[in-house]
């Protein structure tokens, strides 16, 4: 208990004296997700789209898959992507491992999975006579995408936090391809196994603090939004 | 539509890929030991070195045998290790060139308070390990191809005794640190690298039972692997790293590091001292 | 002089069997057109195979005469129509978004859509219902809505499928009427999906009956009622009789209306001076061969002379020309009792309380 306490009064302490390490360490955690995140988004929406619409054959076994790629162990996908990116690996010229970019490519791949399936899901809630009477009223097919968006904005709110959520709080992945450098590639998570590896432990438990409130933070943004939007018109 | 934004981001990843990629000349690729990183002399040295030639070292922390095997495969392009037989095995297999001596610190055998294996009064460290044996008292190993690692399983095979699988013998696969509050924990015994335990030790409630030896020297090497063998090594930069870890000044900060904080040197650098 | 959309050989099957097969359909400038069948008869395929969302197996639209697909992009056509579904399908805001839709979709700018928006709201009475959230309306308000959702956008050619089934008879018919009134000034054309024969005798320039996915009759609705082309018509309108006339004199729910000259006696509270639609169904009509043996409840009677005789086996359809046409069933004993051939003289009758009146449009 005690040992908690310590560490709160160190998470704030770290937080406000604006340490310089932590800084870098919230920074590069941050930055790194927020850009997978801001990524997988991207792509995952789109094809959630085309997936719900379309019927084409193996439906069943990329829905599956796409559900199996939401429980990916990350340290699986770590793993995974750390083989390709070796200098003997099939993407090898490009010098990734050992860098942020090598993490975000990894958080990619476990973020996009759950937005996409959990985006799938809302898509798919649509009656084909819904979007029959969209197009009936002179929509553009894009313009029938936007609606749909507009329409789930509250479960696609909910996959991007559920997402987010996934990869901000990960280690294996991080760890292995991003290789825990110090002020270059060491996020909160990872900053945490190596305190408590080097025995730290009030430090790693601050650094665990301040990646809730972080999480925290972000998630009580996207949440405000989510529920603005239900009030509106009661 | 779709393919509008399916187009910016390959058109992002593209911009990425070829960012990441500028830096490679003036970056090198260090594999070292947790054990060596978490004395935080690294921390110290790096730095320096990186101001004075302007690379960017990566320093990959991870047991001695998984450095070994990241040389194997020419994903390093230095090693900074301390497992003396591999290591020699290393060389004549080709895959390093220029294995130098950087430095060297103790090993000692730590235990709880109460030693209830009466290890304190053993005439030498295979003795203790005996005495372990024999009281079949906890001893809590790192079991993870370390140096140290290594360095334990040589004393118990020179005993001619095989601890794996026995209750009293516990692999926790991690780190020194981790291992260390493993064993202050549960009251073991746990061989472990001087350094590290001066760092914990206000946190451990272990004791050193048990130092001295010849065989307790640990000893650290740095490695350049071999550019012949693979592509892609910065040599240059496994050679500019290489070489400041053995120059005078490096050298003398190596005997200085510790002193600040714990009083006394972690580190030794005794270049004239033969090794076992 | 062009149809305004017409349809060639059109055909649309799954599994191998045929939902809709037909040669030819076509819609005129300001014509409204029933769409008749049973469920299942292909009514709603047509419908979007009319209004390019369902693609044809095999056959060509017309838009003016342009080969939708070729001389006319499917999106260009589709920008000059619009659909009613049966289902009330609402994006989550308010009505005003909702019935503002069709014209974002052809990027109108904010302040026009505003007018449009509100007046079509006013010409169907939902003006005050314009910041509720839609999906909370039901019944007729949620209809109007739609409604004004369609209409605002002033395409040439409304699709209908079965947009008043499930509402309440009142509601329906004031809504019938507020949408005659603006389809009938803005001149739009309309295809309305049905299965109440009543809805598409009120509005309707034309009927269109389908079976299994092929045409089987098609004409105004005395051609449809009064000549159908088989029983199947025949029975599945039910109503062979529909008359026009105008009320005379109202009073506590009895009304006097003037039919064809002729005082018919009915129930209803239409205003004097109302044009009237009355539909009685053949069952309803009886025959005499005198006026002496007509019942005293029965208040209307006319004499005829008998134009035609079908026998469908249990019942006959006796054709009778009082100066009007007048269709009765009635059954065999009672044929054979009253011994009728073509050219007797004879006397129909019907109650006042058979009589089904709406307004005409």
């Amino acid at each position: 208990m005690e040992l908690f306490i310590e560490a709160l009064t160190n998470a704030i302490h770290l937080l406000l004296s604006f340490d310089y390490d932590t800084y870098i360490v919230i920074w590069l955690s941050l930055k790194v997700s927020f850009t997978a995140t801001l990524i997988s988004t991207i792509c995952a929406i789109p094809l959630a789209l085309y997936i719900s619409i379309k019927q084409f054959r193996f439906k069943h076994f990329i829905l599956s898959s796409i559900n199996t790629g939401m429980a990916m162990p990350p340290v699986l996908a770590g793993l995974f992507i750390t083989i390709l990116l070796w200098r003997n690996g099939i993407l090898g010229r490009f010098n990734l491992l050992y860098t942020p970019q090598a993490i975000i490519i990894a958080q990619i791949f476990l973020a996009t999975p759950i937005i996409l399936g959990i985006s799938i899901s809302a898509f798919q809630s649509f009656s084909k006579k819904f979007m029959l009477q969209i197009l009936g009223l002179g929509a553009t097919k894009f313009q029938l995408f936007m609606i749909m968006i507009k329409e789930s904005k509250l479960t696609l709110l909910c996959a991007i936090m559920a997402g987010f959520g996934a990869i901000i709080s990960e280690v294996g992945a991080s760890m292995m391809v991003g290789g825990n450098i110090k002020g270059y590639t060491r996020v909160l998570t990872t900053a945490i196994v190596t305190e408590t590896g080097k025995g730290n432990f009030e430090l790693a438990m601050a650094y665990g603090i301040i990646l809730l409130i972080l999480s925290f933070s972000v998630n009580m943004i996207l949440t405000k939004i989510q529920q603005k939007n239900k009030t509106q018109y009661e | 539509m779709k393919f509008l934004f399916k187009g910016i981001f390959l058109l992002s990843l593209c911009i990425f890929l070829v960012n990441a990629s500028v830096i490679k000349n003036k970056t090198i690729i260090l594999a070292t030991t947790t054990s060596v990183v978490d004395t935080g002399i690294l921390e110290e040295l790096i730095p320096l070195f990186e101001r004075k030639t302007g690379y960017f070292v990566k320093i990959i922390a991870v047991g001695s045998g998984q450095a070994l095997l990241l040389g194997k495969k020419g994903e390093a392009d230095i090693l900074l290790v301390h497992s003396p037989d591999e290591e020699k095995q290393f060389m004549k297999d080709g895959y390093g060139i220029n294995r130098r001596f950087v430095m060297y610190n103790d090993f000692v055998l730590l235990g709880p308070p109460h030693d209830p294996a009466n290890t304190k009064h053993a005439k030498n460290i295979l003795d203790a390990f005996k005495k372990i044996f024999q009281k079949k008292a906890l001893f809590i190993s790192r079991g993870d191809h370390s140096g140290t690692h290594m360095k334990e399983l040589f004393i118990w095979k020179s005993l001619n005794i095989d601890p794996t699988g026995k209750k009293w013998y516990q692999e926790t696969g991690s780190g020194m640190g981790l291992t260390l509050s493993i064993a202050s924990e549960k009251l073991g015994y746990v061989l472990s690298d001087k350094g590290t335990f001066l760092s914990l030790k206000r946190n451990l409630n272990l004791q050193i039972v048990h130092k001295g030896d010849k065989i307790l020297k640990n000893i650290y090497h740095v490695i350049i692997i071999n550019p012949n063998m693979f592509k892609n090594i910065n040599y240059d930069g496994a050679k500019a790293l290489a070489d400041f870890f053995v120059s005078h000044e490096t050298q003398s900060l190596i005997k200085q590091f510790g002193i600040k904080k714990f009083g006394e040197p972690l580190f030794k650098t005794n270049i004239t001292l033969k090794e076992n | 002089m062009n149809n305004l959309l017409e349809g060639k050989d059109l055909k649309f099957s799954i599994k191998g069997q045929n939902i809709i097969d037909l040669e030819h359909i076509y819609l005129k400038e300001r014509e409204i057109v029933s769409l008749i069948g049973v469920n299942g008869a292909g009514k709603t395929t047509l419908l979007l195979t009319l209004s390019t969302l369902l693609k044809p197996h095999r056959g060509n639209l017309y838009f003016k005469g342009m080969l939708i697909g070729h001389e006319i992009k499917e999106q260009d056509y589709r920008k000059n129509i619009s659909l009613l579904f049966h289902e009330n399908l609402f994006l989550d805001t308010s009505v005003f978004e909702n019935v503002a839709i069709g014209l974002k979709f052809r990027k109108y700018p904010r302040q026009i859509i505003e007018e449009k928006v509100k007046d079509m709201l006013k010409l169907l009475n939902i003006y005050h219902l314009k910041d509720r959230k839609a999906t909370t309306l039901s019944g007729g308000e949620a209809k109007r809505v739609c409604i004004a959702r369609a209409l605002v956008i002033e395409p040439k050619i409304l699709f209908l499928d079965e947009p008043f089934t499930n509402l309440d008879t009142p509601s329906k018919d004031e809504i019938i009427i507020d949408m005659g009134k603006i389809v009938k000034e803005k001149g739009i054309s309309l295809i309305i999906v049905t299965h109440d024969k009543y809805e598409a005798l009120r509005l309707s320039d034309r009927i269109i009956v389908m079976e299994k996915g092929k045409i089987i009759q098609e004409g105004t609705k005395e051609e449809v009622l009064h000549y159908p082309k088989n029983s199947f018509v025949a029975s599945f309108f039910g109503v062979e009789n529909i008359l026009e006339g105008k009320v005379i004199e109202q009073k506590d729910g009895e009304m006097l209306v003037d039919v064809y000259g002729n005082l018919v006696e009915a129930i209803g509270n239409f205003n004097k001076g109302t044009s009237l639609l009355l539909f009685i169904r053949p069952e309803n009509i009886f025959l005499y061969k005198d006026v002496k043996h007509i019942k005293t409840s029965v208040r209307n009677h006319f004499r005829g002379k008998i134009l035609e005789i079908n026998n469908f086996g249990y019942y006959y359809r006796i054709t009778v020309d009082c100066k009007f046409p007048i269709v009765s069933y009635i059954t065999k004993s009672s044929f054979t009792e009253l011994s009728l051939k073509i050219n007797d003289e004879v006397v129909i009758g019907f109650k006042a309380t058979s009589i089904y009146s709406t307004e005409k449009i």
